[in-house]
């Protein structure tokens, strides 16, 4: 079972298709709670998600301002859309709902 | 631009003056003087201690005399935070992060926090304000690599342990 800080990290980079950021699951995270979410959290948990290969990551193109860094970019991986696709079906059922699989099917 | 220095002497008679400030300040950052509204008590008395004036509101010879006092007594500072601005443009460096963060996370972080810092956090809050919320989050991320690496080894010792 994965956190909840992890389920909407999954769900960040389940929506940036294949090259979110660190910064855009930040923003993202930060827009959901209403207030500043630390880049910290945010790292730790990708790393987190990377050691249990529910999320892969390949390096982008460096920034293009003068000593501009590279950002990695995550995509969501099979185990990671399986993971996912259980949290939201817990948290269905612990809310009294059907259990049924999300809207984008990952389960057979 | 021209080298020319601005120096703008507001009166405080306008409705406007504090946005007329700003947007001075603004449009000449380093190249602008301003001399504070003569409404404002406290710095008129502070400008005339400085300067051995009786009153701020001056005109012709006098006005002139008084510019060029300004820009004598000002112009070391005007260069000085030159360089300083010129340091300060884009985002900070994250040196923190660089000296104690191995380099290959310690690229993803600046380029997060980077951009962050100018899609974001200057446009929301300011520049200075941005600042101080880059600091906060970069010593939040390098102490949170850490303790993440310490549990993690923490957890493979206990695993060992039994």
């Amino acid at each position: 079972m994965i956190s909840k800080l992890e389920e909407l990290t999954l769900f960040v980079v389940l929506r940036g298709s294949g090259s979110a950021t660190a910064s855009e699951v930040q923003a993202a995270l930060s827009e959901a709670a209403k207030k500043e979410q630390s880049f910290g959290s945010v790292f730790t948990t990708l790393d987190r998600l990377s050691d249990k290969k529910l999320v892969k990551w390949r390096k982008g193109e460096p920034d293009r301002r003068r000593g501009g860094r590279a950002p990695r970019l995550y995509e969501i991986t099979g185990a990671g859309r399986k993971a996912l696709d259980e949290a939201v079906r817990a948290t269905r059922i612990a809310a009294g709902g059907s259990g049924s699989i999300a809207p984008w099917g990952v389960l057979p | 631009m021209s080298d020319k220095i601005h120096v703008f002497i507001s009166s405080g008679h306008h409705r406007d003056w504090k946005k007329i400030h700003e947007s001075l300040v603004a449009t000449y950052p380093e190249k602008l003087v301003v001399v504070p509204s003569v409404r404002d008590g406290e710095l008129e008395k502070g400008w005339a201690k400085v300067f051995e004036a009786g009153k701020l509101r001056m005109a012709g010879k006098e006005r002139t005399r008084f510019i060029s006092m300004l820009l004598a007594v000002f112009r070391p500072w005007i260069e000085l935070s030159k360089v300083f601005r010129r340091g300060r443009r884009g985002p900070p460096k994250g040196f923190l992060i660089d000296l104690l963060v191995p380099a290959d996370r310690a690229e993803d972080m600046l380029s997060g926090l980077q951009t962050a810092y100018e899609e974001r956090w200057v446009p929301k809050y300011g520049a200075r304000r941005a600042r101080r919320i880059f600091m906060t989050q970069s010593i939040g991320s390098i102490l949170g690599f850490w303790i993440d690496w310490m549990m993690k080894h923490l957890r493979l010792l206990k695993f060992f342990a039994s």
